[in-house]
């Protein structure tokens, strides 16, 4: 094999085919002519095309009597499979609402905790009601209505302590 | 509508009924085109139950996204693109599970031999039979891409320019790639090649 051999030998398929140009037919017969051995290879080439055809119209007349229309019929008609919903999070604590009520939270916590540091003792009476209450890891805040003083009170706990903290009222 | 008014139906209309939703026009296209799906995919897979799944999969796959054919190839082009896909993704994921198996072949009886004797040797019926299990192997063991060249070839009797639209490559690549097909089958059959021509 000659070191052109392997750019005529590419064309190969395409001759036996019908696909290559005129001038391209003309230079691979021409090399041929003078190349047993790419000439071989051109014969083999032909030989395995035709013992391929061969078997592939045995496989064609095979595949003839076979239909697979009615199962691709039932499968379109059954019923489209709508993907299950994704199980909803259990978990509070992922919440998007969970996490905007612990930082309101906070964000009064302190408040309160920082600009009213001493609030003054006031007695509850029995008259008093919760109106709110915010609870957070760090303590709680609780709002009351004495309705008997018509007083608002407003108590931060701090966790680590007891509900003796502090106190604010607000008249 | 009925099936013998679809009979009649060119492909481009079949596929405009097929958009309006009326199914029984897609019916007309699985039986107008699954003796050439099924051709090509016993072709390239000799697994005849693997061949029916996946051909299955290509009329339901081609059904779901018909709003996708754009009606700028033919569309037996476009099934066979589809064809060539789903063989090559599923014989990628059966090669990871498991080596191929080579007892269940494409069921041809020797009444009917895929290469016929007398065509290529009268006086060596078994020798045609290892020509023929030969044969199956060496496809069976050509790359992907070059195998899905070959069959559409070979087989389908495609031009190199209609394979290069299935195939999504040049039509130098399809002459490339049947030219190494056509020599790796002949290095595996060169013995039973003597007296064909």
């Amino acid at each position: 094999m000659n070191k052109n051999c392997e750019q005529f030998q590419i064309l190969l398929s395409g001759y036996m085919d019908g696909e290559l140009s005129a001038e391209q037919v003309k230079q691979l017969e021409q090399h041929s002519a003078s190349c047993p051995e790419c000439a071989e290879l051109a014969a083999d080439l032909k030989a395995v095309s035709a013992v391929t055809r061969e078997y592939f119209s045995g496989v064609r007349q095979a595949v003839q009597g076979i239909s697979i229309a009615d199962e691709v019929y039932a499968r379109l008609e059954e019923p489209a499979v709508i993907p299950m919903a994704q199980p909803r999070s259990r978990n509070v604590f992922m919440k998007p609402w969970f996490s905007a009520a612990v930082a309101a939270g906070l964000a009064i916590f302190f408040g309160f905790y920082f600009f009213f540091p001493s609030g003054k003792d006031y007695n509850v009476s029995q008259n008093t009601c919760v109106v709110d209450s915010v609870e957070t890891r760090k303590g709680s805040v609780m709002v009351f209505k004495d309705s008997a003083t018509d007083t608002t009170i407003i108590w931060l706990f701090s966790a680590a302590t007891d509900m003796t903290n502090s106190g604010e009222s607000v008249s | 509508m009925k099936q013998t008014d679809l009979c009649e139906y060119s492909d481009n209309d079949l596929i405009s009924a097929v958009r309006e939703g009326k199914i029984e026009a897609f019916d007309q296209i699985v039986r107008r085109y699954e003796s050439k799906v099924l051709g090509v995919l016993y072709g390239m897979m000799r697994n005849s139950d693997d061949a029916r799944d996946v051909a299955q999969d290509v009329f339901v796959k081609a059904y779901k996204s018909v709003d996708k054919f754009r009606g700028d190839s033919k569309l037996y082009t476009w099934l066979y693109r589809i064809t060539v896909n789903m063989a090559i993704d599923y014989m990628r994921k059966k090669q990871k599970k498991a080596k191929v198996e080579y007892n269940d072949e494409v069921k041809i009886s020797d009444d009917n031999p895929a290469v016929p004797v007398d065509r290529i040797n009268p006086s060596k019926t078994v020798q045609n039979k290892e020509l023929r299990t030969k044969l199956q192997e060496a496809i069976e063991q050509l790359p992907e891409e070059q195998k899905s060249t070959f069959v559409l070839r070979e087989m389908q009797d495609m031009s190199y320019q209609e394979i290069a639209d299935v195939m999504n490559c040049s039509v130098g690549t399809v002459m490339s790639r049947l030219f190494y097909a056509r020599k790796k089958v002949r290095d595996m059959i060169k013995p039973y090649l003597e007296g064909v021509s």
